[in-house]
Parts: structure tokens; sequence; C-alpha cells
């Protein structure tokens, strides 16, 4: 349970991490999370989608249909006020837990 | 609400969720094709890297719940039907399993239906009126306690009007008449004779016409008018749309037809349905003697001119078999039963001599009352054929699922391919459960037809209490239909879970490359275990068969003191068509002269009483000349009055003196002839004859003694019997009359003309019944009879179905094992090695089935003591054990025959073929 909440949060992290540059489509967002994951977030690609379609419930994203460069039709994402806070939120409690478990880590070495 | 455009409630269709999930597709082969795959292999690695797209879909209107719930569970009946329609094709193309599943769960489940509704119609059926659960029976007690005896008219008046807490009180009490009309001949018809208040207080509205009401019911100038049932009216009269208001003739005396009621409505009794209704204050109208032969001469002559009949003025003439009451707005039964203990403590103060130590019973009535009783072993008559079939249906349960196993594995290769294209292993076992429950509920349907046939089959069997099935209205309502489905659909799920819960633990790696070998032990196991099961059951089933065989066999060996072959016998009674003691006594003699002229007759005579006629033994109270009784000893003797050429007609042994003869008439000293337990009894000296019994005050001499004769059923004590000489109680000729003769031809035939000479006498007269000895004899074996016909039926079925099942597991291990057998036999192993090797595997099983089933049927043997006869034992060990062995041996062979295959494999081929 805990291991998929984890997942989830990062998930979401990963997300709103990735849109903070500007809207992009899902195909964009996934390409960009299996780039910079280095594959580690290699699980079913498809898993994306449900994910942003409950943070748009959520209301940290909201979408809109557009056009890509090519001229295809294609759903965007971008980030709203409340998007922009949780990021902040999440880095800040990411941050705190990266630097304790850095500290156990670095303790137990010692 | 900050979610900006596109926000939270906005409706998601599945359409644009696809179209999202396809742009990424499209995006994501287009990206693989660029790093150099072929167009084909990036499809499918992009759809393989995607995941179930369909299930992708779902989560994404999940995620907007709770909006969307509509769209999952129209997807999941969506892909529902997609389970079914993948089911249909794979039972069309195994026919074989699936014709063998189907005909083992339309009889598994037809017999369980067929049961169900006759338990149905037994206990749960609620009479056709107005609150039945607020319905009473009320009966009085008698004399010595017996629960449930009939009332008199005055007690059924006092229990009325003194009652506070019963809204009304009416009697439903059954009789036989004659009923006819015009010209056309009559028909011996079961009527209920009710009070005024009956249909009132029912609630029963007529289909046409009226009920019976109040005023038609006055003791002194009782209306002559009938309400018809919906049976008789279609069958004996034809549906006639105008009966309103026509005239019947009941026992030749006129009666108003002034309604017809609806099919549904057939009292509130199991013991007989009515075909009419008439009002109670009629009854004494419909015979000669005024209703009642005791009761008038107990009156006197005039018969009690001026007042009421004498049979509604005394209150020792208990004649009204069932009261049934309607509890007032708010009051209980138990309350009913305190009022009513207090209203028998009046009475029993008020008429000390009539009422003796009587009492009131009360229960509550809801269903149709059983017969009384017979009750308990009607409950548990039902309760072991239930069990029966339920043991059936559990034991071709084990079957299918043993079957469904063999074909899981045979399946594994299409389930690993499922598997490896993405279904989860929740949606493998729902395909499976979908397969199997589909099966079966195929299968109930055939069931309900099934049934349908096996109540017609069973509808002549009487169950305990002598109610025959067909006269029961079995049939298959909601709530039967409702246990089909359930019972399918449970049938189903069970026999088809372990299967697939064992498939879907198949991996993919192995099936896909057709490794099955370390898969097998679980399935092995299970299939080991289903097998002990089977065979358990089995032999449970063959044990009931085999108690219920032995009593029949007794009884059809027993001796029963008079000869069935030859001898038939018909029962008519006069007093139905207003004849006078005189008048009958001629129709009589007339009668037996006529029969004894027919060819080949060789004896006839006319009695009271038959051997093998049902109804209880009542004895009446006499003094034995030379007897000292005991203090509290009563000696009791069954009389059967007679004409003489009795005991010669039915075959019956004189031991001594002489029997009832030509002599013996009115003004003649009265005689009798005693059986021999009468004789041994109470003339331990062995001088019966010649003896003097004192009989109501009337000296009595006893001219001879006749060996015994089974006269109620082939089992129980000899009680003490007597036959005495119809000519010297002439007032007997209008009671019930039975003609028996014998013939050195055919009984039948016998039978037959029986009726036709009396209805040559007075076509009025219409028999009860005339038939062989022989067919008496099946109908008071009637419980056993159709207990081992279920019984053998259904052991059979699970004799030839566990056969069929362990066969079916050896030669599964057989074709699983080729390659070791090969290797076995190239080693040097002769055939009957291997085949003891291959069999021996399902010995263990079908011993410990042996074993447990032994143990179980001898446990359950009790439950079968109720309907046993004789000294028969339910739980035998002899045949207990003979039966083991026959299941053991039938179990073996089924084993050994698929296992001598294995002898003939030849090594070199078996081991290329792998």
């Amino acid at each position: 349970m805990s291991g998929s909440d984890l997942f989830t949060g990062t998930l979401e992290l990963l997300i709103l991490r990735c849109l903070a540059g500007g809207p992009r489509h899902g195909y964009a967002v996934g390409r960009f999370l299996r780039e910079s994951s280095g594959g580690v977030l290699d699980v079913e690609e498809g898993a994306l989608y449900p994910a942003l379609h409950r943070m748009e419930r959520k209301g940290l994203l909201a979408s809109s249909w557009g056009k890509t460069e090519t001229g295809r039709r294609a759903k965007f994402y971008n980030v709203t006020p409340d998007g922009g806070a949780r990021l902040e939120e999440e880095r800040v409690r990411w941050a705190e837990y990266a630097r304790a478990v850095d500290g156990v880590l670095q303790e137990s070495e010692g | 609400m900050t979610g900006g455009s596109g926000g939270g409630g906005v409706p998601r269709s599945r359409a644009e969720m696809r179209s999202e999930v396809e742009f990424y597709l499209e995006e994501r082969i287009r990206e693989l094709e660029e790093s150099g795959m072929s167009p084909g292999d990036a499809a499918e690695e992009a759809r393989r890297r995607f995941g179930d797209v369909d299930e992708i879909v779902n989560e994404m209107l999940e995620a907007w719940e709770p909006e969307h719930r509509g769209w999952r569970i129209r997807e999941m009946m969506g892909s529902f039907a997609q389970d079914l329609r993948f089911a249909g094709r794979m039972l069309v193309r195994n026919p074989g399993f699936a014709l063998v599943a189907l005909a083992t769960l339309a009889l598994g489940i037809g017999a369980n239906t067929a049961i169900f509704s006759v338990a149905d119609a037994t206990f749960l059926e609620r009479p056709a009126v107005l609150e039945p659960t607020r319905l009473v029976n009320v009966y009085t007690t008698c004399r010595r306690g017996q629960p449930r005896c009939s009332s008199s008219y005055p007690d059924y008046v006092d229990y009325r009007d003194r009652s506070s807490l019963l809204a009304g009180l009416a009697v439903e009490t059954p009789n036989q008449a004659v009923i006819s009309r015009g010209s056309e001949g009559g028909q011996l018809a079961t009527y209920a004779a009710v009070t005024g208040n009956y249909f009132n207080l029912l609630g029963v509205i007529p289909d046409q016409g009226r009920i019976l009401q109040t005023a038609d019911d006055v003791l002194e100038a009782p209306a002559q008018v009938v309400v018809l049932s919906h049976g008789i009216w279609v069958n004996q009269f034809g549906a006639d749309p105008d009966i309103i208001g026509t005239t019947v003739r009941i026992n030749t005396v006129p009666f108003e037809v002034v309604g017809v009621a609806g099919p549904d409505f057939r009292g509130t009794r199991l013991s007989y349905t009515p075909e009419f209704w008439m009002p109670l204050a009629a009854v004494p109208i419909l015979t000669a003697d005024g209703g009642n032969v005791r009761a008038n001469r107990e009156a006197g002559a005039d018969g009690g001119a001026g007042g009421p009949p004498e049979i509604f003025r005394s209150r020792t003439s208990r004649w009204m078999g069932g009261l049934v009451g309607r509890l007032a707005p708010g009051a209980t039964v138990e309350q009913l039963k305190d009022e009513m203990a207090s209203i028998s403590l009046q009475l029993a103060e008020e008429y000390p001599d009539e009422r003796g130590p009587r009492t009131i019973t009360v229960e509550s009535a809801g269903t149709y009352s059983l017969p009384v009783g017979a009750e308990d072993q009607m409950r548990s008559f039902v309760r072991v054929l239930l069990g029966v079939v339920a043991f059936s249906l559990l034991l071709a349960t084990a079957n299918l699922a043993n079957l469904l196993l063999t074909r899981a594995t045979a399946r594994q290769k299409e389930m690993g391919i499922r598997t490896a294209i993405g279904a989860g292993r929740g949606r493998v076992i729902r395909q499976l459960l979908v397969e199997s429950t589909a099966l079966s509920i195929a299968g109930g349907a055939l069931g309900i037809g099934v049934a349908a046939l096996l109540i017609a089959g069973l509808s002549s069997y009487d169950l305990p209490g002598g109610v025959t099935v067909g006269s029961l209205g079995v049939d298959l309502n909601g709530r039967v239909l409702a246990f089909t489905v359930l019972l399918s659909t449970v049938t189903g799920l069970v026999f088809g879970l372990y299967p697939a819960l064992q498939a879907s633990r198949t991996s993919v790696v192995d099936a896909l490359k057709g490794e099955t070998s370390h898969r097998t032990s679980g399935a092995g196991r299970a299939r080991s275990t289903l097998i002990a099961v089977q065979v358990g059951l089995c032999l449970i089933l063959l044990a009931g068969a085999g108690t219920f065989i032995a009593t029949l066999r007794s009884a059809l060996d027993a001796d029963l003191g008079f000869d069935t072959a030859g001898v038939a016998a018909a029962r008519f009674n006069l007093r139905l068509q207003r004849y006078t003691p005189e008048q009958a006594r001629q129709f009589v003699q007339d009668l037996e002269s006529r029969v004894e002229a027919l060819p080949g007759v060789v004896e006839a005579a006319v009695a009271s009483r038959v051997p093998l006629q049902p109804g209880g033994y009542l004895g009446i109270l006499v003094e034995v000349d030379g007897y000292e009784r005991a203090e509290d000893e009563e000696i009791r003797v069954e009389t059967a009055f007679t004409t003489p050429g009795y005991l010669q007609a039915i075959g019956a042994s004189l031991l001594d003196g002489r029997s009832i003869g030509s002599g013996d008439l009115e003004d003649a000293p009265p005689v009798f002839a005693v059986n021999r337990t009468f004789a041994e009894r109470y003339w331990p000296d062995g001088q019966a004859t010649g003896g003097g019994i004192n009989y109501f005050g009337i000296p009595v001499e006893v001219v001879g003694v006749f060996d015994n004769i089974s006269w109620l059923g082939v089992d129980g004590d000899p009680y003490p019997v007597a036959l005495a000489s119809l000519d010297q109680r002439s007032e007997l000729y209008l009671r019930n009359l039975t003609i028996v003769a014998r013939t050195t031809g055919d009984a039948s035939a016998l039978a037959s003309q029986l009726r036709d000479e009396i209805k040559a006498l007075d076509p009025e007269v219409e028999p009860s019944f005339a038939s062989p000895m022989e067919d008496l004899l099946a109908s008071v074996l009637m419980t056993q009879r159709l207990g081992t016909l279920l019984l053998s039926a259904l052991a059979a079925l699970a004799l030839v179905l566990a056969a069929v099942g362990i066969a079916g597991v050896v030669s599964y291990t057989v074709s699983q094992r080729v390659r070791e057998v090969g290797i076995r036999i190239a080693l040097g192993a002769t055939g009957r090695q291997v085949s003891t090797l291959v069999a021996g595997g399902v010995a263990l099983p079908v011993g410990l089935g042996v074993l447990l089933g032994t143990f179980a049927a001898l446990a359950l043997g009790q439950v079968m003591s109720a309907f046993v006869l004789f000294d028969v034992n339910p739980a035998d060990p002899v045949r207990v054990v003979a039966v083991g062995l026959i299941m053991l041996t039938v179990g073996m062979t089924a084993a050994v025959l698929p296992a001598r295959r294995a002898a003939g494999v030849d090594p070199m081929r078996a081991l290329r073929t792998e």
C-alpha cells in the first residue's frame, strides 16, 4: 500500500515537474518521464493516463484540446495554481525526505 | 473551483478517452519505427508497453467518479457478454463434453427442482385465502389424548361462541358423494361440508356466482345449494358458462349451483381437495338415515322431530374433522391456546359424561394442513428425498469439477496465451466461471423440463399419509423457479471455481512450451479428493436404495395371510344413493349371485373390511367369558362384518370350527369367528371355538378360528379381529362395503367386471375403487415404492457417474505419463505391472471414499428408520459392507480398464512423440 502510494506520489510529482515548463500533451509527458527517470519508472506506460485524469479531477491540472506542431489534434495539460502550490510543497517534502535518508545512510556508514 | 478550463464537473466520454490514448499509441509507434523497428513490430511493442487499453480507459473514467460509475457497470456487462459468447464457442467446439455436462446437470438440477416443488406444495404453499397466517386449526382431543380428533357440532358452537379471541370459527369437514347432472352418469367426488361463515372467514371470492352464506346453513331448513370447484366445473361439466342456477344431483338429491370457485382455491387441507362445497346443514338430507346411523338410533325413530337433526344435537357424535378459525385482530395463537384451555375446563365441568377428559388443540395454520397423524412422517420423508437429490447433485458437481479439471489441463496453452496478451488472473478466472455457470444455467433450464416430466411421472405416487403427489397441486411456480436459478448458479460456481483457480495459476512460459508435468500435483490432489467425494456420496445413495429395496422385498415376501393373486375387490356405498338397509341387503345379495355367475369366479363375498385397507385400528371393548382381565386391561377387538364365503374368497385359512355361514341371520344367535391372535391371547387352553364373548351386552358365540390376516398394512403386530355376520347388523349394509371375489382367470379383468356388475344393478352407484388385490398391496407400499424408485434410479446414475469419473482420471493419467510408461516398458516392466502402477493411483481415493461413505451410510441409516418396515435395519452392517464392496469393485474396474491401455504403450513411439 505504502509502496503504491509512494509510486503515485512520485508519479504526480514528476508530472507536475514536467508540466511546470508549460502545457504539453500526454505523449510528451510520457516521453519526458521515460527519459528523465532513466527507465526506473518503466512500468506500463499507459498508467500515465489515469494519473493525469485523477490530477485533473483533483484540480492540480487543467486540460484543453489543441493542435501539435505537426497539426494533429491532442489534449494538452497545464498546471493550475493549485498544482503549482502542490509542486512546491512536494519539492520541499521530497528534499526533506531525501536529506533524512541521506543522513541515515551516512550515519550507518560512519 | 480552481480547476480552470474543463474543470472537475464536466462529464468525460469514453470516446474522448480513447482518442487521447490512440494519439499516444500512434506517436509511440512512430518513435519506435524511427528507432529501426518494422511497422508491425513497432505496433505490437507499443501496445505491449502501454498495457491493456480497455483497462486503462476504464481507470481514466474511474478517475472521474462518481459521474462515470455507470460507465464501469456498462463496461462490465459488455465484457460479460463477451465472456458469454466465448463460453458458447468453447462449448460448441467440445460437443462431447458439453453434452455430458448438460445431461448430468439437467438430471441433477431437474431432480432437485421436482422434489423441491413437492416440498414447496407440501410445506410452503399457502392456501389461496385472505391472510392465511391468521388462520388456526382447532381440534378436540381424543379420550385417550391424541391431539387431533374430530369435534361434535355442540362442541363447535361452544368453541365459536365462547372464544373472544377468534374473529370466527368455521367447519370444513370432508365426505364423499356422487354428483351428477341431467342424464349424465354420476361421479364419486370428495366434497367439503362447510358452515355458512366458511367462505367469508377465509375471504374467498368465487369466480362466478356467489359464495355460501349463513342464510344457506340453517340447521332446520338447509338451502340445497352448492359451490363447485374450478376443477369439477371444467372436468365434469365441460366449463359450462351457464352453470350458475342449474341443478345438479348429489346422492340423487337436487342442489342448485350458486357459484364456482377460482382455480387457486382448493380448501385448506393437504389430505383432500374438495370438488364442491355445500352447507353443513344439508349433510343429513344426503342420506336416508339422516346422516348418522348411530346418532339417530340413539335419538329414537322420530329423529328428533321439530328440532335440528340429531347429528347437530349430540355432543358425543364427533364427526367433524376440521375446524378452521381466524384470529381476532391483535390476538395471538398463544393467547388463544390459553383461552381454549379454560373453555375446555368449563365444558368438562358442564358435560362431565359427554366430554370426559377431552381438551382443545389449537394450531397455527398458514400453510395447508398436513394429514392428521402423518405430519412427522411426511416431513421426514420429504426431507429424506430432498437430502437424496441434494447428494446426487453434489455428486454430479464433483464429477463435473473433475471433467473441468481435466479440460483445464488441456486448455493450459490457451490460458497461457490469454495471460500473455495481458488478461489478468481475475479475468481468466472470470472467463472460466462464466463458462461453467453458463453451462449450469443451460443445464438448469433443461432441468426444468426434466422436473416437469418427473412431477408428471410421480403424480400417481403417494406420500406418507396417503397424499397423492398429483393432488398436491405441484407446480413450477415462482418460488420453485427462483430455487432452480439459484441452484444452477451456485452449482456452476461450485464446480467451476476450483478448476478455474487451478487453470489461472498456469505459468505463461511453461504453458507455451507445452510443459505441464510439474503443474499436475495440485490438480492431481484435487482430482483424488473429488474421486473420494464421489465414491463416498455414491455409496450413501446405494446404501439408501438398498434399505428401501430390502424393505420392499421383505414386504412382498411377507406372509399376508391371504392371496393377492386372482383376487379383486370393489368398494361401494349404498348410503350415498339413499338406500334403506333392506334395499341395500337385496342389492348385495343380487350383486353376489351375479358375480358368482361370472365365468372363472370361484367365490365372492361382501364385507365391511378387506385386508390392506388403510385406516386406523379402532377396536371395540368386549368381555371374554372365563377370562380374568387385570384391573386396567382392556380387551379390544376389530370386527369385520361379512357375508358367507369371505375367507374362501380372499384365500385365508380357517384353523378350527367354521366361519360366517348362510344361517347366521338377524334372528339367529350372534356368532363370531376370531383370528389366531384373539384365540391364543384369551383362550390360552386352545378352546376358543365354543367360547363366549360379551359384545355391547349381547352374548356372542365363537364358532371358529382363522389364521391372522394383514388388515392395515403389511407390517405391525397382529391384533384381535373377529368376523361377524353382516346379516346380524343389517344397518351396516349402508356403510362402505367391499365385494371381494376370487377367479381362476385374470384379477384385473375381474376388477372391471365387478365395476360393471355394480353399475348394471344400479347405474347411480359409483364404486370408489375396483382393483386387483395386488394393486391394493402396491398402494399400501407406496411410500416404500416411491423411495425405492427414486433412490435406485439416482444411485444407478451416481454409480455410472462415479465410474466415468474414475475412468476419466485414469485415462488422463495414462495420457500424461506416456513417456514414463514407455521408459518403464523399455526397461522391462510387464504390462501388468504398468497397469497396476497407473490404476493404483486411484486406489487410495476410491478406498478412502468407500471407507468414509460406509461410515456416513451407517450414521445416516437412522434417518431412514421411519420408512422401513419389519426388521429391516437401515444401518445393517452386512448390507452396508456389501454395498461398499460393490462400489469398490465398480471403482477399481473403472480404473483398470483404461489402465490396461497403458500396458499396450509402444516404448519407442512413446519416447519419440514427446
